[in-house]
């Protein structure tokens, strides 16, 4: 690859500007401008600075707020812990200033709500968009007076606050006013339909849940001028209302087109029904494109427990899964005696959601016991030896287990392995990111022995070394099952390889090798290009962020002219 | 529409066969192919500031992002957070610093919003919670302050912190 003279500060200074979009402010003002002196030149024109305080480390805030103008800072996040100290020496004399002309948000985490008024005065210009409050404090009055005239003075768009319902009782919306984005606690229905028709601007609005305060007779028609509500987006976050109450919300809302529910429930109700769900979008929502939910019903007894295929039935129909492509999983957590309902992919759930379960989606692709949370990649502690001791546990019917990040290690391998002894329906195991070692692998190529019908094992990031890859590839030489293979990020080297691939030698079924990132260098890819001469099967290997270099790869493309195997080979060699 | 192919050639001539919709999360090649209305194979499209060692590795990472959605339009809402970067993106951009600031150029050119941010903030975790000298040492900066500018600096801190 060409030696490019491309140098950090040789990029416009738009882009540099854009890196320190992602940096802390203390980085770019404390080390950044005082490497050189473009360094400095760049930090003085920089005008998209964030504060956070939120530390005890008030010195570093004296300098920074010494050196950055007002009218260059566009975010500032004050913490609760910072703001309490009321003899703050900073961060009441830097809203004095003045020269607040381009500060888009602010986030008040604090109950001194004249503190943020004195702040909010200090911003003459109508800049600010974005007003977040997180405030314990009953004042109610004080603070929806506060809003209010916020309201009026600035153009906001976006408004965050988790006070309680009264708050509405005192909160006089403009008339036009710019709200497209809006947070809040609870509200009252009562309330909810007069934002949705006040707030003519509003897009997205998120609420913790929503109180039914009208009663049975009157107003539980849904009101007339709803053709001018033009809201989008609306989340629900722990939603207690009964389904008919939901359908009340809904009704307001013609042209919504993202919806978000989280509902946790004693019963069994009909919110668990995709007929139901079906029926009410159809007629209601023609607009919805994205529904999202997560549903949980506890179990009153320790063991009822709700099927999860009779679970996911009714959202199997032609309208769950190819109109509109929402795709649902019913799973039981195996320490719960609970029975979950969620659409899959689902953003931001704040619910204990990294619980291993087991889990059956409606795109039927078998039963799955999965130990990663439903909304993102994380660790978490599995107890393998309980887990798989738990009577809701049915090991002959799993097709695939997921088990990453789990810090299963060596020991846990071992129960795995005792567990799916007898197993003959798995086809997919994942175990990237456990600590399983050498010592892991070795159990798990008991399982490579017996099992008949393994095709894909995910190794990743488990340290196994070359003795792993030892043990890999004396199982693999007569495994007549295992179609993938992957093993990046695990050290393997030069030792490790040659073991891999004198196996590749006589295996005759593996199609995909995942080698990257593993310390291989040209001795390595002389062995796998040796063994390619051999092996007809494999098509995919992958080789990137090895040290391979010129020569190995002149070795691979000599194996691959023998070769009539369609291969794809990443090169990304890095030999620095 | 699926597998529908168009060409993209490199500022050192070569040419790339690229999925329709791999390419277009290029905002650059989609307005272009929006403006010429172009759907004959035949036609290339001149990427004249992208050259073909960059360009293989843009295509590399459009490929497997192709099913990412959209990111976010509004500025207001994007995401800061800088530990949030892939496992797949991080192999992909453990490249030499050259390749990375050609990368970014690239997505820049090419207006692709998800490689942009991402290579941004790869940058950026190479500056953050550093000292100005360990930057120096990254970044191959050389001092270029007098003595003299250094105590000033000096001062202004110290002066500072006596606040």
């Amino acid at each position: 690859m060409a030696i490019t003279n491309i140098s950090l500060l040789t990029l416009p200074v738009e882009l540099i500007h854009l890196i320190f979009d992602f940096c802390d402010t203390r980085s770019i003002v404390l080390s950044f401008r005082y490497a050189c002196k473009q360094c400095y030149t760049l930090v003085e024109s920089y005008d998209r600075f964030s504060l956070n305080f939120d530390s005890n480390s008030t010195t570093d805030y004296a300098t920074i707020c010494r050196t950055i103008q007002p009218s260059n800072i566009v975010s500032i996040n004050i913490s609760n812990h910072y703001a309490d100290r009321n003899e703050s020496p900073t961060l009441l004399p830097l809203f004095a200033r003045g020269q607040w002309t381009r500060l888009r948000s602010l986030t008040y985490h604090n109950d001194n709500i004249d503190n943020l008024e004195y702040i909010l005065q200090c911003i003459k210009s109508n800049c600010l968009v974005s007003l977040s409050i997180h405030s314990t404090t009953y004042q109610c009055g004080k603070i929806a007076a506060l809003i209010s005239s916020v309201l009026e003075r600035f153009n906001l768009g976006k408004l965050y606050m988790n006070s309680t319902v009264d708050i509405f009782r005192y909160l006089q919306w403009p008339t036009s006013c710019t709200l497209n984005h809006l947070e809040i606690h609870t509200c009252y229905y009562s309330d909810y339909v007069l934002i949705l028709n006040q707030l003519c601007y509003l897009k997205t609005f998120v609420m913790k849940n929503c109180v039914m305060n009208v009663s049975d007779g009157d107003a539980y028609s849904p009101s007339n001028a709803k053709l001018d509500v033009g809201l989008i987006s609306l989340t629900i976050c722990e939603c207690t209302l009964p389904r008919d109450s939901i359908e009340l919300l809904l009704c307001e809302t013609p042209l919504l087109r993202h919806f978000k529910l989280v509902c946790h429930r004693t019963t069994f109700d009909s919110i668990f029904d995709g007929l139901d769900w079906e029926l009410f979008i159809r007629n209601n929502l023609p607009a919805l494109e994205k529904f999202e939910f997560f549903f949980s019903y506890r179990c009153k007894r320790p063991d009822p427990f709700h099927g999860l295929s009779s679970g996911i039935a009714s959202f199997q129909s032609r309208f769950w899964l190819e109109e509109k492509h929402w795709f649902v999983v019913a799973a039981n957590p195996i320490k719960l005696p609970e029975f979950w309902l969620y659409t899959r992919p689902l953003s931001n759930i704040d619910y204990a959601t990294s619980q291993a379960r087991y889990e059956l989606a409606s795109i039927n692709d078998g039963y799955r016991l999965i130990a990663r949370p439903i909304d993102a990649i994380s660790h978490t502690d599995l107890n393998v030896q309980e887990t798989f001791s738990q009577p809701i546990f049915t090991v002959q019917t799993l097709t695939t287990l997921e088990l990453g990040y789990s810090r299963i290690g060596p020991s846990g391998a071992k129960y795995l392995v005792d567990a799916l002894r007898n197993n003959q329906t798995l086809t997919t195991l994942y175990l990237m990111y456990n600590d399983l070692e050498s010592e892991g692998v070795k159990y798990i190529t008991d399982l490579l022995r017996n099992n008949t019908t393994l095709a894909t094992l995910g190794l990743a990031d488990n340290r196994i070394k070359n003795l792993g890859a030892k043990y890999l590839a004396d199982a693999l030489k007569d495994n007549k099952t295992l179609m993938t293979l992957d093993v990046k990020r695990n050290g393997i080297e030069v030792e490790g390889v040659e073991y891999l691939a004198n196996a590749l030698k006589y295996n005759t079924t593996l199609t995909t090798l995942d080698l990257r990132s593993n310390g291989i260098d040209k001795r390595g890819a002389k062995y796998i290009a040796d063994a390619l001469l051999k092996n007809m099967t494999l098509q995919t290997l992958y080789l990137a962020f090895n040290q391979i270099g010129d020569l190995g790869s002149q070795y691979m493309a000599n194996a691959l002219q023998h070769n009539n195997v369609t291969f794809i080979i990443c090169y990304n060699s890095s030999n620095s | 529409m699926a597998g529908h192919k168009i060409k993209l050639q490199s500022s050192d001539g070569d040419t790339f066969d690229v999925e329709v919709e791999i390419a277009k999360q290029s905002a650059t090649i989609k307005t272009m192919l929006e403006d010429l209305g172009m759907d004959e194979e035949e036609d290339v499209i001149p990427l004249p500031n992208v050259n073909s060692a960059i360009l293989k590795k843009v295509i590399q990472w459009a490929t497997h992002h192709k099913d990412d959605p959209p990111p976010p339009e509004d500025d207001e809402n994007r995401e800061k957070n800088t530990n949030d970067i892939s496992s797949w993106d991080q192999d992909f951009l453990k490249v030499d610093q050259g390749t990375l600031f050609e990368l970014i150029l690239a997505a820049n050119y090419l207006d692709i919003k998800g490689l942009l941010d991402v290579t941004c903030k790869t940058v950026a975790n190479m500056i953050k919670g550093k000292t100005p000298e360990e930057i120096r040492r990254t970044f191959n900066i050389k001092n270029d302050f007098t003595p003299q500018e250094e105590e000033q600096i000096k001062k202004e801190n110290e002066w500072c912190e006596e606040k």
